[in-house]
């Protein structure tokens, strides 16, 4: 075999061994970068949201009021239903009004949870009480279940009260 | 004897060339485990806490009861003013359940109120006075007043500093 020969045969191998080792190298990057973006675990997350809506709703809804000692259920049912209850200047939907931004301002608006929270009555929301929302739309962003709470109205309505978080 | 001698060179240099490509293949495969196990550790401590938060909920020691029945994600105000000290008379008791932590509730509606139930420190971040740092959960719950018969609304945070 003459030294031209030998020479390329040798070349020839070290380029093989320049492909392996570039393979090999390139796999790894792949399998770091597949890695780095693997999901966190969300353990945590799922329970908060599923938890945390109808937890939140359940809670905020027996709480008892400074408008008499009534609870908020009363108030929010009868600011859908014809307004009777008088706390002190206000009606049962403005002071019901002011208690939900108190709570939500200390809760899920300082945790910065994205919520939309309403009260419906035949699929729409209920006049004195405007929804609630913190850069959360349902339809179009991932949620999970729900809180929801169904009150029957005197004349055949029903109040809706859910609160949805998005993530 | 030189042609040998190339030879030879040449199969140290692939088997120089191959134990380098195992070693670093051994260290990235035991760095990717390394990942994987601590992804584990940390859903394991996630569903620990979440867990931790279940069990603190449902503590006859701070539930609320009518008629001897105990009532679902309520607290009774007057236990949560005793129960810092029943658990300084069963610390042991507490710390198996616990461990390190911080648990506390939160009175948001009427008033401003914190309720510190528990904390407890590594004793070697308390020496080197770092902040304990852990996963957090926080869940809405009723907070009873017996005296007065009314509800309040309160956060329970449950902290771990595992």
């Amino acid at each position: 075999m003459n030294k031209n020969t030998m020479n390329k045969k040798a070349q020839f191998e070290m380029i093989g061994m320049a492909i392996v080792v570039t393979l090999v190298i390139l796999g790894m990057f792949i399998a770091i970068r597949l890695q780095m973006f693997s999901t966190p675990s969300t353990i945590q997350t799922e329970y908060g949201q599923v938890q945390l809506a109808s937890n939140f709703l359940n809670t905020m809804l027996i709480t008892n009021t400074d408008c008499g000692d009534r609870i908020m259920r009363e108030l929010l049912i009868d600011c859908a239903h014809n307004k009777a209850i008088k706390c002190d200047n206000e009606d049962s939907c403005t002071r019901a009004e002011k208690i939900m931004d108190q709570i939500l301002s200390k809760t899920l608006d300082e945790w910065n949870a994205k919520y939309l929270l309403t009260l419906k009555t035949k699929g729409s929301q209920i006049a004195g009480i405007d929804e609630k929302r913190n850069d959360c739309v349902p339809d179009e962003m991932d949620t999970e279940m729900p809180g929801i709470y169904y009150y029957n109205l005197e004349g055949g309505k029903t109040l809706t009260i859910r609160l949805d978080l998005c993530y | 004897m030189k042609k040998a001698q190339i030879r030879m060179f040449e199969s140290i240099a692939t088997m120089f060339v191959f134990f380098i490509l195992l070693v670093f293949g051994f260290t990235f495969y035991s760095r990717m485990q390394e990942a994987k196990f601590y992804e584990k550790l940390d859903e394991l401590n996630q569903l620990r806490i979440v867990e931790l938060a279940e069990r603190i909920k449902n503590l006859p020691e701070l539930g609320c009861s009518s008629s001897a029945i105990l009532q679902q994600d309520c607290f009774d105000i007057i236990k949560l003013e005793k129960i810092k000290d029943l658990i300084a008379d069963n610390t042991e008791y507490y710390y198996d359940l616990i461990l390190h932590g911080n648990v506390s509730v939160i009175e948001i509606y009427p008033e401003s109120k914190t309720y510190s139930i528990y904390e407890r420190q590594k004793e070697q971040e308390k020496e080197q006075g770092l902040a304990p740092v852990g996963g957090k959960v926080m869940m809405p719950v009723a907070l009873y007043d017996a005296p007065t018969k009314l509800t309040h609304f309160g956060i329970l945070v449950v902290q771990s500093y595992e």
